[in-house]
């Protein structure tokens, strides 16, 4: 063609049979966003521009394809369209022309969240091991996310009425659109600074793919990781799972989850101390008995003087007599132990425990004499201590 | 409040030692006493912690504003 002149016809008809000629080109899978989606009224043709962040094409499909289309299109759908390129030789345009739609949904940043998920998956950013228990009565909650928000409405609303001891930072950030990686890692850093925060909650409410996508940035995901606090993750609503949600101590399926896990419920705590309460009653109680029984094995006669309980025992085999000695002495000298243990427990109007700081009970054959009076010379009276008994003679009486 | 300014957990977890004491432990009947009157003293402590407290929220301001200062 060098040198000739041709007509624009035979131009375009020359690129297209080019392009045709491209077995590539024939049979192709094109992933991007429908724009400047139309339905034309009367062919049912359809017509849109397919594109992603950096180019755009035409496309075409024609109405024997677009009825087999199960689901409706309609601009900002990411998809991938399967056909084949050729020319549209009136216009000089090269379009695509269309065969079949398939609902990527999440597209091509459904492609690079996978990615990123496997590639920090690998890297162990995920691992349950790495997982931290969220404190569970914590005394400040550090709340990342837009200060306008739903999200932060639910967070105070539940917070306060579960467990109202628990106080709140609230760290405004941008959750949304380019800046907001960069913000929310911003002010991770300065909270990761403070010594008071027992847990961050880092979400916001729920959004199209796009709204959420700024939870699927690589820098926050590890700026969360680095965390020396434990974070509960709260990105959209149940169905929506992010980078950010991965990588968190706790994924909360909603900013209202978030809430309910970060906080004890007031009401449990109640009945948590009521339960601890009965215990010290009952705790009381047992401790009161085993004093008691104690005390009364300790002012019982026998434990004062075990071998008066042998008194009527009377020793009928020969050669028995002195192992049942040695088992008294044996007996003696446990109840000897339970005596100072109990007696040592008696408290301090125990009349033992006075006894044995060095004083002794008087009595006479009449019973105990409390009264220097009720003495007279000659008397025979007995002395009681704490470990024995002295039978005495009055000689003299003064008062 | 305690007047040990002790925090709502840190009550609630001496309240639970001291429950735990109580219960186990031989103790000298004074000193039960002594533990009991202790635990009783934390229980209403705590639940009126749970009842009066107001929750603060507190806002990180912006860097430029924080160097304003």
């Amino acid at each position: 063609m060098n040198g000739m002149t041709i007509t624009v016809k035979q131009l375009n008809t020359y690129v297209k049979s080019l392009i045709e000629s491209d077995a590539r080109l024939l049979r192709l899978s094109v992933a991007g966003e429908i724009s400047n989606f139309k339905n034309h009224y009367s062919s049912g043709h359809w017509y849109f521009t397919l594109k992603d962040s950096e180019a755009q094409i035409r496309c075409v499909m024609f109405n024997s394809y677009a009825v087999k289309v199960p689901f409706a299109v309609e601009d900002g759908m990411r998809v991938v369209v399967n056909g084949r390129v050729s020319v549209y030789e009136r216009d000089g345009l090269y379009q695509l022309y269309v065969e079949s739609i398939e609902n990527a949904g999440e597209g091509d940043l459904y492609a690079a969240f996978n990615r990123l998920k496997e590639k920090l998956k690998k890297e162990g950013l995920f691992a349950a091991e790495e997982k931290r228990p969220i404190k569970k009565i914590p005394e400040k909650i550090a709340v990342l996310t837009s200060d306008t928000g739903a999200a932060v409405r639910d967070i105070f609303n539940i917070t306060s009425t579960r467990y109202p001891v628990c106080d709140i930072l609230l760290c405004p950030v941008v959750v949304q659109g380019d800046n907001a990686p960069y913000s929310m890692i911003n002010m991770l850093d300065r909270v990761y600074e403070r010594d008071d925060v027992d847990t961050i909650i880092i979400g916001r409410g729920g959004g199209s793919l796009e709204d959420l996508w700024a939870f699927n940035n690589e820098a926050l995901a590890r700026k969360i990781y680095e965390s020396p606090i434990p974070v509960i993750s709260a990105v959209g609503h149940e169905t929506d799972f992010t980078i950010c949600d991965f990588v968190a101590d706790v994924r909360a399926s909603t900013p209202s989850h978030a809430a309910e896990l970060a906080v004890p419920d007031k009401e449990m705590l109640f009945e948590l101390i009521s339960g601890l309460k009965t215990k010290l009653y009952s705790g009381l109680a047992a401790r009161y008995n085993t004093a008691k029984a104690k005390y009364e094995l300790a002012s019982s006669g026998m434990l004062l003087n075990p071998l008066r309980y042998f008194d009527n025992v009377t020793i009928k085999v020969d050669g028995f007599e002195e192992k049942l000695k040695s088992s008294i002495n044996r007996m003696m000298l446990v109840f000897d132990k339970r005596f100072s243990d109990a007696a040592a427990r008696l408290d301090a109007l125990s009349p033992l425990k006075i006894i044995s700081r060095g004083f002794a009970a008087v009595s006479s054959g009449d019973g105990l004499i409390k009264s220097a009076k009720e003495l007279s010379a000659g008397q025979n009276i007995a002395l009681r201590f704490s470990d024995g008994d002295a039978d005495c003679k009055v000689t003299e009486v003064r008062c | 409040m305690s007047k040990d300014n002790l925090t709502f957990e840190e009550s609630l977890i001496e309240l639970e030692s001291i429950t735990k004491k109580l219960e186990s432990d031989n103790l000298p009947l004074e000193e039960a006493i002594e533990l009991f009157q202790k635990g009783l003293k934390l229980s209403k402590e705590c639940s009126d912690m749970l009842k009066s407290a107001k929750q603060k929220i507190e806002k990180i301001t912006d860097l430029e504003q924080t160097n304003d200062d």
